[in-house]
């Protein structure tokens, strides 16, 4: 069987520390076949792409490529191959032109200097056989998104690439340019080229793809051609899974509206985003990556600007201009990024949970040496760091704990409400358990608590209302009663509820 | 399973690892002060004079002016900046006191109006930085060039010279004879940076905007004031390190104090101070401070000429650095 694909994986496994990303996956792909791989957030579809490209290596597993049994050990033997990533993140150099960036590295030769000539030569070649009608001199910068789009797959045929990757190459892009996208993607098909094609637009995966390939917590669940599946079976075959119950949520009372937010608009990023949340309750918000979810919360603690919309605190219109006014009037946010927004990693745990806090336990310029000490061994303690000092560097610790100072900090503070941003991302099991844990105390003490999560079973195990957001715009409100996978996922993914 | 295993290690060994951190985190001014004590040690028995109460003073003195100047430039580096217009600053802080003597002023008014040109130039690098999101080295670059065509152009290109005895006094007077004032005051300057950065608000905001600047402001740290304070206070330095140079040479000039922005960075970088920013102590400066002194005075007994003394010193800053990259390697 196996010798009939260009390319097939066996019993792929890969493991990151603790967490198994891949168990036991086979993947397989047909000369001129358009096959997406779909899964939710974490379901290993980039580490499986990440093996297949040489950059990341399999604990164990078989790679066949045209008949032969191969090991990709470096992108560049997977480049020679003639298999080739287009990223979702464009990786092309700004301020040079089109062909520049496609040959960069491989620039034509001659008497050590290059050969513009040939270089521009070459270009118009591909771009006849493409059809693509760009000149070769063009300063990349001064393209659209979905041209720089084309540049990307011109350079990844360059290879002479057999497979090409596309990971969610029409995130953004315009409906026009997307229909042009996908001209090229058939073209590509009828030349011979393969396209794994990776997205989490299920219309477009009906759309384009010849075959799906669905993956769910590292293991591949299911494949059918694309004529033989519907929407709702793929959807239920991607979150399947069974509800854990690593979850302590406990019931009680909850208060009165503490925070209401009215028509938040960021241009050309999220649009009149309402919402409210009580005392005492737990408010999940769900949605795919690049929803728009963190982008909300981030202009709802000032980090970035608020086109449009009111904020109402305890039934009082309030306005930020920065994160300290926000902070001032009761907000604390756990930011997504712990490295880039959360921790001061080269400082110690102190002066990490301290950071918010100064103005709050000192009046004047000076610290209250003691009394810093106190609070956040207290802190330290409520919270459960595992940490021999309170001195220790703050990236001595593990990512929980890590976490868990960052909670610290923003706990300190006293907020009225408080964000958390994918709290447990990169986190280990017991390290979860414990952050949940303290937001059920805190919910219990009266705070109210909005929680961004991309893991399902945790905005289904600890929120009791669920806001689902999709492409920058609400999409949906549901109450933990009624909540589902299925029901939460169909809205995420854009389909009538 | 591993995992466990590490678990249970780490806790039987606590006390082990509390000490290995103390040495990984101080591990570069570790470095520094033996590579100093053992200077003095080599030092005092090849050239016994070395040790003498009259060396030591003069060391002492000798080193007063980058000590300053270092101080300021360890606030800098912290925020993950750097000032490259200090020894510009010092000439025109310098012309302005020494001018207004000449003009008749009293020498605490002199003084005054000297050490507030500092201010002066230090705040305007810290807005436009702030303000223009200018990068740090070109500001201060640009500054480095402005502050010394201010002090030509005030002076014509000639030298200020010969200053009432009782403003000398400040270089040469001292307690006893021994205790320069100098030294009294870059002890004074050295205490003061060090209860900045470890017990106000303005330190702890310095080390994490230097760590973590946008971790900084999400926390409420008003990260424009924390930056542009920085450079004000390195602007202050080298107006007090002016008076003093001003008074040791009795002469203020605007071709004064040139490069001795690199002896600061030096000092700094040799201590301990991350490039990067984040990471650094005024205890580390203040051996970084000695130790580049030392080389210089050291060198000078030895009868080593000046050439060599360049070469030594750029090693020193050289093996500082390889020793700040290899130990945060390491930590990663």
């Amino acid at each position: 069987m196996a010798d009939n694909f260009l390319l097939s994986m066996t019993g792929i496994s890969k493991h990151f520390g603790g967490v198994q990303a891949l168990e036991n996956v086979d993947f397989e792909v047909n000369k001129s076949e358009i096959v997406s791989v779909v899964g939710e957030n974490g379901a290993g579809k980039s580490t499986l792409m990440k093996v297949l490209l040489g950059i990341n290596h399999p604990d164990t597993g078989e790679i066949v490529f045209k008949g032969d049994v191969v090991k990709i050990s470096a992108p560049q033997i997977a480049l020679d191959m003639g298999i080739a990533m287009i990223h979702q993140e464009i990786s092309l150099i700004p301020d040079r032109t089109i062909a520049e960036n496609i040959w960069l590295g491989r620039e034509p030769m001659s008497f050590g200097f290059i050969n513009w000539k040939k270089l521009y030569e070459n270009t118009e070649f591909l771009f006849e056989k493409m059809k693509i009608k760009l000149n070769p001199k063009t300063i990349v910068r001064n393209l659209n998104v979905a041209q720089m789009q084309m540049v990307e797959i011109v350079r990844a045929i360059s290879y002479n690439s057999k497979i090409i990757i596309m990971d969610e190459p029409t995130s953004a892009l315009t409906d026009v340019e997307v229909k042009q996208l996908f001209g090229y993607i058939r073209d590509l098909k009828n030349k011979g080229v393969s396209i794994i094609y990776i997205t989490h637009k299920l219309e477009e995966v009906f759309e384009i793809a010849e075959r799906v390939v669905i993956l769910r917590d590292g293991k591949r669940v299911g494949s059918s051609v694309i004529k033989e599946i519907t929407k709702e079976r793929l959807i239920s075959l991607m979150v399947g899974r069974e509800l854990k119950n690593i979850f302590p949520k406990e019931f009680f009372p909850i208060g009165e509206v503490v925070l209401e937010a009215k028509n938040l608009t960021r241009h050309n990023v999220f649009k009149n985003i309402s919402f409210s949340v009580k005392s005492g309750e737990i408010l999940g918000i769900a949605g795919l990556m690049g929803a728009g979810r963190t982008e909300v919360m981030r202009a709802l603690f000032a980090v970035d600007k608020l086109d449009d919309g009111e904020i109402l605190l305890n039934g009082k219109k309030v306005h930020f201009n920065t994160p300290k006014q926000a902070i001032k009037k009761g907000f604390g946010m756990v930011m997504e990024d712990r490295k880039k927004f959360g921790l001061v990693s080269c400082r110690s745990l102190m002066e990490n949970i301290s950071l918010a806090n100064y103005s709050r336990y000192n009046k004047g310029p000076f610290i209250k040496r003691k009394t810093e000490v106190k609070l956040c061994k207290d802190m330290i303690e409520k919270v459960s760091i595992k940490a021999y000092s309170y001195k220790q560097r703050a990236d001595s610790l593990s990512g929980g704990n890590q976490q868990k100072v960052v909670v610290a900090k923003w706990l300190m503070t006293q907020p009225k409400v408080m964000i958390l941003d994918e709290p447990t991302r990169g986190i280990d099991v017991g390290a979860k358990r414990e952050i949940f844990r303290i937001m059920t105390q805190l919910a219990k003490m009266g705070m109210a608590i909005i929680m961004i999560s991309s893991e399902l079973p945790e905005i289904l195990g600890m929120s009791d209302r669920i806001i689902v957001m999709r492409e920058g715009e609400l999409c949906g409100e549901i109450d933990r009663k009624n909540a589902t996978q299925e029901s939460v996922m169909t809205l995420a993914f854009g389909g009538k509820n | 399973m591993n995992n466990r295993e590490n678990k249970e290690i780490v806790g039987n060994e606590n006390y082990m690892r509390k000490l290995s951190d103390s040495i990984k985190n101080n591990f570069k001014q570790y470095v520094v002060l033996f590579i100093l004590i053992l200077m003095v040690v080599v030092l005092s028995i090849v050239k016994p004079i070395f040790l003498n109460t009259e060396n030591v003073a003069n060391v002492m003195r000798q080193v007063s002016i980058n000590m300053v100047l270092a101080m300021g430039m360890t606030f800098v580096i912290l925020t993950g900046g750097i000032d490259l217009s200090v020894g510009a600053i010092v000439a025109t802080a310098g012309i302005i006191c020494g001018g207004a003597m000449k003009m008749g002023m009293t020498i605490p008014t002199a003084i005054i109006l000297g050490i507030l040109t500092g201010v002066i130039f230090g705040a305007i690098n810290g807005i436009v930085i702030v303000g223009f999101k200018l990068p740090p080295f070109i500001m201060t670059m640009a500054m480095m060039q402005m502050a010394r065509g201010v002090g030509y152009l005030l002076t014509n290109g000639n030298p200020i010279t010969t200053f009432p005895d009782a403003f000398i006094e400040i270089s040469k007077g001292g307690i006893g004879g021994i205790i320069y004032y100098p030294i009294l005051i870059m002890t004074g300057v050295a205490i003061i940076s060090s209860v900045l950065l470890n017990l106000t608000k303005w330190g702890r905001y310095i080390y994490a905007v230097g760590g973590n600047v946008e971790a900084a402001r999400v926390s409420g740290i008003n990260i424009n004031l924390v930056t542009s304070l920085v450079y004000t206070y390195s602007g202050l330095m080298s107006g007090i390190a002016a008076v003093l140079l001003v008074s040791r040479v009795n002469a203020a000039q605007p071709q004064a104090g040139v490069s001795y922005e690199l002896d600061a960075i030096a000092a700094a970088i040799i201590g301990g101070t991350s490039f990067s920013g984040g990471i650094g102590k005024i205890f580390g400066t203040v051996l970084g401070v000695f130790l580049v002194g030392i080389i210089n005075n050291g060198l000078n007994l030895l009868g080593i000429n000046i050439y060599w003394q360049m070469i030594a010193k750029g090693f020193v800053i050289m093996l500082a650095v390889i020793i700040d990259t290899m130990t945060n390697k390491k930590e990663q």
